[in-house]
């Protein structure tokens, strides 16, 4: 598999003043994402996400590791138009209108304009703002305001996308709605990096994971690894070993397939909340 | 042109603002244009200028999320940027266009003020001083003949001459004086009284490019003719709403220092302290004279036409550092030693 995105033993360190030490916001992580692939960045408030994502965008540099995305470094200029960027927190220019906001970032980013104009339109059209493009962004609500960021960050085309919290704010519609955008352009072959606190979401779009804690990588993997298959239709409990031994051989006997034999899949919310309450018990020691 | 609309946008109420401001202040201050009196009473007229500074640099901040630190949105541009200095130089120059026409307007509805107050703007206008050729303005026992140049090309109509005289020994009388231009007598006599204006006519007007005045032998007081104290009047009338647009449009070189000024801390101040940077920057450039606000505006209320007065080279001192301090942050920034961050 091709690997677009790569970090390797990146570490961040910001200075916090005189006298103090400095903050480290990611401390030697190293994440992958493979072509086509859909991979969510989980974890706590100031656990790394967005800084990660910056790194990734080219906003900040590393103090240690090495970064980089579609073979080139996160800064490079020719990657502004292959690699769509949504930033969290506000939006700049909130007297231009929506479509104002997309054809200057286009401008920007140095697209040709009629690719620019085409593009607005069709992913307006598509996030639903196709009526309120000409609306000043101020008299957006907060999910039209992510609606347009999506739509700013898909406006190249991108072969990479680095969503920070793309469904924050959002109804469930336009949850759902983003997140289809997202497996569509998954198949269409982009690679997504996605960092959010909507833990159903993610498993739901995500092939895989990464659970972060203070700046570190603590947990990886697929769903499947994370969570267990999914495809256990037969659930068995209350047996001794001899007991399940027994049913499995029976299960193969009428041509049936065993392929996981273990604890109960559990919940990425459970998984999530057992992290946190591990961090708990290891900041009390 | 995204900077000029925002700035544009942001000068709209302040223009309103200055133009009530002068309305006020011209009901409450006589607008002074004789050249009798030593000082001009327009210096109000300083108000509408950097009131319209002020807001334009407030929006040239606030309409670039990069012209100052930790703004809404930054994250945004600043990955996609890629003008010198951040795009805060097109910002700065677009604020500055925005700026210019905001001080046209304001110009144009001042002097169309004076005209419906029937402010008398009379000849005035039409006068410009002249440059003398000697360093000692005295006419005196030592120098019995000043020299003056004319920059004009317009044909002068007439000149006025406004000396002022010193008491010498036990003479109490005014000089006698000769006035001459290109070399040809125009004028022999007494002078009535000192630091009175004194007009002599050129009867056809022409061009003029020399004039001299020469105190006569005999007894008489010392006096002294500076620069601004030798006028001469164009025979042909000139537009009071250019020469105000003028006075006002003065305004754009201390703006101009103030946003190179801002331009320096774009990346390491925040938005209050980067639009205190440069609002004292323009203060100061005009306190100090570092840039020919204070003369625009005092030539303009004394009558003066600008353009003669050649002061747009007074501005060259404030134009150059403004430049400078420009390219100075530009060669830091291309040597990476100014340097924004994703984090701020």
């Amino acid at each position: 598999m091709t690997r677009v995105i790569s970090a390797q033993d990146v570490t961040v360190t910001f200075p916090q003043g005189f006298r103090k030490p400095p903050f480290q916001a990611l401390d030697g992580l190293s994440v992958h994402v493979n072509a086509g692939e859909i991979v969510g960045i989980l974890g706590p408030n100031c656990s790394g996400k967005t800084t990660l994502l910056r790194v990734l965008a080219g906003l900040l540099r590393p103090a240690r590791g090495e970064a980089t995305v579609l073979d080139r470094q996160p800064s490079d200029r020719s990657l502004v138009s292959r690699v769509g960027y949504q930033p969290e927190g506000a939006m700049p220019f909130p007297t231009l209108s929506g479509v104002e906001f997309l054809h200057y970032m286009g401008d920007l980013m140095q697209l040709p304009t009629k690719t620019t104009r085409d593009s607005s339109r069709a992913w307006l059209d598509r996030l639903g703002l196709g009526d309120t493009g000409r609306k000043k962004i101020r008299d957006y609500s907060t999910g039209m305001r992510r609606r347009l960021a999506l739509a700013a960050s898909l406006l190249a085309d991108p072969e990479v996308l680095l969503l920070d919290e793309p469904t924050s704010g959002l109804d469930p519609d336009g949850s759902l709605l983003v997140m289809d955008i997202l497996r569509e352009r998954a198949e269409a072959g982009t690679s997504v990096l996605l960092a959010s606190h909507h833990l159903q979401e993610v498993e739901q779009t995500c092939q895989r994971i990464y659970l972060l804690s203070d700046g570190r990588v603590v947990s990886e993997g697929t769903l499947d690894d994370l969570l267990g298959t999914g495809d256990t239709h037969l659930v068995v409990r209350d047996l001794d070993a001899a007991g399940f031994d027994a049913v499995e051989r029976v299960v193969r006997e009428s041509g049936g397939k065993v392929v996981r034999r273990g604890e109960e899949r559990e919940h990425l919310f459970a998984l999530f909340r057992r992290v946190r309450e591990g961090e708990a018990e290891d900041g009390q020691r | 042109m995204l900077s000029f609309r925002a700035s544009a946008r942001g000068l709209v109420v302040p223009l309103i603002g200055a133009l009530l401001l002068c309305a006020l202040c011209l009901q409450l201050v006589p607008f002074q244009t004789d050249t009798g009196v030593d000082r001009a009473t327009g210096q109000w007229l300083h108000l509408p200028g950097l009131l319209l500074v002020a807001a334009v640099l407030g929006a040239a901040l606030e309409g670039w999320p990069l012209f100052s630190r930790a703004r809404p949105g930054f994250t945004w541009i600043l990955r996609v940027e890629n003008r010198p200095l951040h795009g805060c130089l097109a910002a700065a120059l677009g604020s500055m266009a925005a700026l210019a026409v905001a001080l046209t307007l304001a110009g144009l509805s001042f002097a169309t003020l004076l005209i419906v107050l029937d402010v008398d703007q009379g000849d005035a206008r039409r006068r410009t001083s002249v440059q003398l050729r000697q360093q000692r303005p005295y006419l005196d026992n030592k120098q019995d003949t000043l020299v003056f140049l004319t920059g004009d090309a317009d044909p002068v109509g007439s000149i006025r001459l406004r000396p002022d005289a010193f008491l010498s020994g036990r003479d109490f009388r005014v000089a006698k004086i000769e006035v001459r231009v290109d070399g040809e007598k125009l004028h022999e006599g007494w002078l009535d009284n000192a630091g009175d204006t004194v007009k002599f006519d050129l009867v056809p007007p022409r061009r003029v490019r020399e004039i001299e005045v020469r105190r006569k032998p005999g007894p008489g007081l010392l006096l002294r003719v500076t620069s601004d104290r030798l006028e001469v009047e164009s025979s042909e009338p000139r537009s009071a709403v250019i020469n105000c647009i003028l006075a006002l449009l003065s305004y754009l070189i201390p703006a101009s220092l103030a946003l190179a000024v801002m331009i320096v801390g774009h990346a390491h101040l925040a938005m209050p302290v980067n639009f205190t940077a440069g609002l004292v920057a323009c203060l100061l450039a005009t306190l100090l004279e570092l840039a020919p606000t204070n003369a625009a505006i005092t030539t303009f209320a004394r009558g003066r036409w600008l353009p003669g007065e050649g002061l747009a080279a007074d501005g060259l001192p404030a134009v150059a550092g403004a430049v400078a301090l420009t390219a100075l942050t530009a060669l830091g920034h291309w040597l990476g030693a100014v340097r924004r961050t994703g984090l701020q």
